[in-house]
């Protein structure tokens, strides 16, 4: 919202020296975050008024002319212009060379081989105007030279642009009474009440419109009208607006219309209060009835889009059909027009929540919907029907207010009182501010507070502040806070007592895991989104059907949330391959699945962690596999995760884009957690990923259930211990720790340790044949193994190795 | 250099024992020292030594020979061969001496790297920028005394608005495009949802603070995100005051940007506070001159805070006369942005490894 500190100024006659980012910086700190701050008509005390002497064509261009002027003193200029209203005779504003007018400096130069020394006005280009064409022409009785700013120095203004957002619950500042008010509590400075003229509400007469609210829709928490008054106007004329008028609308970006409609306007933005001006004639039947909207209903709007109403909306209707939307905006065929001599005036109060729902509804927030959705104080229905029509008879001499005030409805703001007093208050803030402070604060706000300043107090909330933004002692400890100002409290610590914070396992976990996967095995952590779309699903073999659906997606490829999290990683391998073969990441994310027994409306889905991991490896060797695997396992055993082991897979654990053989499975006290695996060679055809990608994904939230396994020390070994080394032969496909649990439970409790130190495939171990090299430990805790029970216990090794079919490789 | 025949030289021959004692022992002497010099390698040094004073070597055995020499032969003829067995002693000594130094010198002159060479490509990783600013904010709190807390991403009408004192049709629910799932229920739009869970599980005195993902519905451009990264913070006691609010911003703020930080306040808007703050740092480009970053304004808005709600706190089963508190949200991702003068919040969730491994 634009504000006008003219404007202010004649409700609130603030003094100071501070520049009007000051005043803007000040208002931020105080009320409401002002965004921009603007200097108007500057340059208008350098800007003259001319008198137009002749108009010759320009002799090399049909559109413009070349216009004589006289500046004042006698002194002429020729100035070549395109404007269609110059004419001789006129007075108009005239910029020398040298004069920055919109922006950009006059000079003097050759427009199409004609010299131009200077420039004729127009308002929009003197920014009086959010649209005009031709010169602005001056009243008649202005003297040539004089400079603007001493004809009208009421277009000297600084304009502050308030943030509408910071203004959400504040429906008394969305006009500039309102405003006013808060330069008056901040700047210590009066405050001028807005006068309604209360004899127009007792005219004589008889106004032929009847008026009714109907049903149910009155009053109440869930009442569709609060307030409605209406008023009949006979003997307007409908011409454009007064200069003053016209160029008051537009430096706070309001587009005049006509007299009428910028009446309605001009209370609008004074005191927040929305108005609309119908055509008497045209409201059928003479009736003007507040109802609900029948369902399908239509109604053209003011702005020519039609729109099919909803049984919910609340609509000004006459006796044949709707002819404004409540709140919104008003219909085409009862706005006024030029030859409206009879208009009716309408000031309401309709429900937020409704007017709310149908300007987003039908995709219209105007300042009328934006003003009403705020909880507007009814008292203002009543206030700005009576200024308005006192400037509509002021702007047309001859109009005449036909019979009392309409004022049906009417449901007054509620009354609220707050027990407090200064102590309280300032205590809340930690500040030290004087009780005398306080209460004239709240004074100059409009509360009337009642009893002794330093004891206890009835803190009663004034009308436009009651509707739903202050209604309690917290409210009003802000209304202190901000009008002292923060900044002037002395900030500190609270009292605490000294204990430490309770520890997020899991939490400490996820870091864990993240940061030995970023510093061990050289992996980056990325995010990507919870969300995926059916296509997607589909390109990896998920069933799109079986995911959790948004209701209002923003897209097709964004519309579930995803079950899985290696499929956005693959492709965001092919992404990164791009760029690089040999290259890893991981994401600590969350998959989402519906619950499978849901009770009730409020079940959450399942929602569990995953650590999932894929590598990009330069060329496609076995190896790669297995520094997969031994990162996993690493991981695992850092995350002190108990008995973790690595399987073969089984057919349910083989995901639709993974590869069968190259696979395994990671088992968690026998419940499968994860998988290791090498992308499925079809889907790595599809996205035209190369190397050798691999990927492994391992639930979270089970590892951090296994997490306990803990340190158990013991002492190193005192005795020398022993080793073996010994190879067999076994076929390709069985796993070494086959071979292995044979050899551990052949040598019993004496073997510290087997590990497999070479396995070859090749002529030497024969067709579909391998050779695995185990590197044996044996010793004792509590001696030195003597050369027979050595001995003893690698017959054993040997024996039983030959005995289950692996031939010992010499 | 040649090899040399050490047995054929020096063998020891008793019958040529007579004659080195009778004859000259300094002819051996000089024999050997003809051999010593021609020796190239430690071998053949050992070769050498072997050959005179091992076991069966020739100055042994003329030792072992004194024995059937009359006694003062025997004196005279011991004392030389011990004269020669020094000599020879000292002179292998020094050339093995003179062999590893020599060998080292070679070490030292033939091994030698190519600084500029990168061989082993082992990559190091890193966390996301996202996480690293989280983890360095949750540890400045948990040094205060907070404990961490998360929450589900899908969230109940109730705890995501109700509980924050934004009920149905209120305007503030325009501020938050909200992702509706078909099951009624909603991704939260904020973490304030983890305050409302902490309120229903903790007691107070409490001080709790909550990072996390959150989602809006909004077009995606440079500075929009369906899902970006909040911190929530929350601090309920008896007595907390506005002061307070103020004096812990200060510090979080000093502590992420590392120097003494200037803050304001000032009247801010939102439903689940009361008073409520948009807290705005002095502009850390220009120190507050104006630049284009802080829009010549000498501020930055930073985050919203204010005092818990009444209604906030009732819904969190916590008696309002009893105890107060305040809270506040931070915009994670757009704290790393300012920190690292990220232009375009879409790099986060890009995945592209050419933006995230810049933040090693
Ligand atoms: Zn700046």
């Amino acid at each position: 919202m634009q504000i006008s500190l003219n404007w202010i100024r004649q409700f609130c006659p603030f003094e100071t020296t501070e520049s009007p980012r000051e005043i803007g910086a000040r208002f931020s700190l105080h009320t409401a975050e002002v965004e921009h701050w603007s200097i108007r008509g500057s340059n208008l005390s350098q800007i003259l008024v001319a008198a137009v002497l002749g108009v010759k064509p320009h002799p090399n261009a049909d559109r413009l002319t070349v216009v004589e002027v006289d500046i004042g003193r006698g002194e002429k200029r020729d100035v070549v212009c395109g404007a269609p209203n110059v004419r001789p005779g006129i007075l108009v504003p005239y910029a020398a060379p040298g004069i920055v007018v919109d922006g950009h400096e006059i000079r003097e130069t050759k427009v199409r081989g004609v010299l131009s020394q200077g420039m004729l006005c127009s308002e929009k280009e003197l920014e009086l105007s959010v649209d005009s064409t031709g010169l602005w022409e001056l009243p008649p009785d202005a003297l040539a030279g004089t400079p603007i700013a001493t004809l009208r120095p009421d277009l000297r203004d600084v304009i502050l642009e308030v943030d509408n957002k910071s203004l959400t619950h504040r429906p008394d500042l969305w006009g500039h009474h309102g405003i006013a008010r808060e330069f008056s509590a901040i700047y210590h400075a009066p405050l001028l009440a807005l006068k309604a003229d209360d004899g127009l509400a007792n005219s004589r007469g008889q106004s032929q419109i009847r008026v009714s609210v109907e049903g149910k829709g009155v009053g109440g928490r869930d009442g569709f009208c609060r307030r409605y008054c209406g008023l009949q106007i006979d003997g307007v004329r409908v011409s454009p607006s007064p200069d003053w008028l016209r160029h008051r609308l537009a430096f706070i970006g309001a587009r005049s219309v006509n007299n009428i409609v910028d009446v309605t306007n001009y209370i609008l933005f004074e005191l927040g209060q929305p108005l609309h001006a119908f055509d008497t004639q045209r409201i059928e039947g003479a009736e003007v009835r507040v109802r609900r909207a029948h369902q399908g209903e239509e109604l053209d709007l003011l702005d020519g889009q039609e729109v099919k109403l909803d049984h919910e909306d609340l609509v000004i209707a006459d006796a044949r059909s709707a002819i404004a939307l409540a709140g919104v905006m008003g219909g085409a065929g009862s706005q006024i027009t030029e030859s409206t001599t009879s208009i009716f005036l309408e000031s309401a109060n309709f429900a937020p929540a409704r007017v709310r729902r149908a300007s987003v509804r039908v995709g219209k927030r105007t300042d009328s919907s934006l003003r009403f959705e705020k909880s507007l104080d009814p008292e203002n229905a009543r206030t700005g029907i009576l200024r308005a029509a006192r400037m509509v008879l002021d702007l047309c001499p001859e109009a005449k207010v036909i019979g009392p005030l309409k004022d049906l409805a009417h449901e007054p703001a509620q009354t609220i009182e707050i027990s407090t007093s200064a102590a309280i208050l300032t205590r809340r803030l930690g500040a030290e501010i004087e009780a005398r402070e306080v209460r004239a604060t709240l004074d100059r706000l409009g509360f009337l507070v009642r009893g002794d300043t330093g004891g206890e107090w009835k803190v009663r909330v004034p009308s436009w502040r009651a509707t739903k933004d202050v209604s309690m002692r917290e409210d009003l400890v802000e209304e202190i806070g901000r009008i002292h100002g923060y900044d002037q409290i002395k900030p500190f610590a609270p009292e605490w007592t000294c204990d430490s914070p309770r520890v997020n396992e899991h939490r400490r976990l996820e870091r864990t895991a993240k940061e030995f996967l970023a510093l061990h095995c050289g992996m980056s952590e990325i995010f990507t989104y919870s969300l995926v779309g059916a296509a997607h699903c589909q390109r990896f073999g998920l069933d799109p059907q079986s995911h959790l659906k948004l209701k209002n997606p923003m897209s097709e490829d964004m519309d579930r949330l995803r079950q899985e999290i290696a499929p956005m990683h693959l492709e965001k391998a092919v992404e990164n391959q791009r760029y690089a073969r040999s290259f890893g990441f991981f994401e600590l994310g969350r998959v989402y699945r519906k619950k499978k027994d849901r009770r009730q409306a409020s079940d959450l889905p399942d929602e569990r962690s995953h650590l999932a991991g894929c590598i990009s490896f330069e060329k496609k060797i076995p190896e790669n596999f297995y520094t997969v695997r031994h990162f996993v396992l690493s991981l695992l055993e850092r995350l002190r995760v108990a008995d973790a082991q690595v399987v073969p897979p089984s057919e349910a654990s083989i995901k639709p884009w993974a590869h069968p053989g190259v696979h395994a499975r990671v088992r968690l006290r026998s419940k499968d957690c994860g998988q290791i695996y090498r992308v499925h060679p079809a889907i790595e055809a599809i996205l035209g990923l190369e190397g050798d990608v691999i990927l492994f994904d391992l639930d979270f939230d089970a590892l951090f259930e296994s997490r306990q396994r803990e340190i158990i020390y013991q002492s190193p070994l005192k005795y020398p211990t022993v080793p073996f080394d010994v190879a067999v032969i076994a076929p390709e496909r069985v796993p070494v720790s086959e071979i292995q649990e044979k050899i551990e439970k052949a040598a019993g409790k004496l073997l510290l340790s087997a590990e497999v130190f070479d396995v070859f495939h090749g002529e030497q171990s024969g067709q579909g044949q391998k050779s695995v090299a185990f590197h044996l430990i044996f010793g004792a805790l509590d001696r030195t193994l003597s050369g027979e029970e050595r001995k003893e216990i690698e017959e054993r090794v040997m024996e039983a190795l030959k005995s289950s079919g692996f031939p010992l490789r010499q | 250099m040649e090899s040399v025949d050490f047995a054929e030289v020096l063998s020891p021959d008793p019958a040529h024992f007579e004659h080195a004692v009778k004859e000259d022992l300094s002819t051996i002497q000089a024999e050997f020292a003809a051999l010593l010099r021609n020796v190239s390698d430690e071998k053949e040094l050992a070769t050498l030594k072997v050959h005179l004073l091992g076991k069966k070597g020739r100055i042994t055995g003329l030792l072992k020979e004194l024995g059937q020499l009359s006694p003062d032969e025997r004196q005279a003829c011991g004392k030389r061969i011990n004269e020669l067995k020094s000599y020879v002693e000292e002179a292998l000594g020094e050339a093995e001496a003179s062999f590893v130094d020599r060998q080292m010198r070679e070490r030292l002159e033939t091994e030698w790297v190519d600084v500029s060479l990168n061989l082993s490509r082992r990559p190091v990783g890193n966390l996301h920028p996202v996480s690293q600013v989280q983890y360095e904010i949750e540890d400045i709190f948990s040094a205060m005394g907070f404990e961490v807390l998360d929450g589900p991403h899908v969230e109940t009408d109730e705890v995501n608005f109700e509980a924050l004192n934004i009920p149905k049709e209120h305007p503030a629910r325009d501020m938050q495009d909200t992702f509706y799932l078909e099951d009624g229920n909603l991704l939260r739009t904020h973490t304030s949802t983890i305050q409302v869970r902490g309120m229903q599980r903790l007691k107070p005195p409490f001080k709790i603070i909550g990072p996390g993902k959150v989602f809006r519905s909004e077009r995606i451009d440079a500075s929009h995100e369906v899902t970006f990264h909040q911190l929530e913070g929350m601090m309920v006691n008896r007595d907390i005051k506005v002061a307070h609010l103020i004096h812990f911003m200060k510090v979080l703020l000093s502590s992420i940007f590392r120097r003494e930080v200037e803050v304001r306040l000032r009247p801010g808007y939102f439903p689940f506070v009361e008073p409520g703050f948009e807290l705005d740092i002095r502009c850390l480009l220009c120190s507050g001159k104006g630049c284009s970053v802080c829009k010549q304004v000498g501020w930055v808005e930073l985050l919203p805070c204010g005092m818990v709600h009444p209604n906030v706190l009732r819904a969190g089963n916590i008696d309002p006369d009893k105890y107060s508190g305040f809270a506040f949200g931070l915009g994670l991702d757009r704290l790393v942005m300012m920190r690292y003068g990220i232009d375009d919040i879409r790099h986060f969730h890009s995945a592209d490894l050419r933006f995230i491994r810049q933040f090693r």
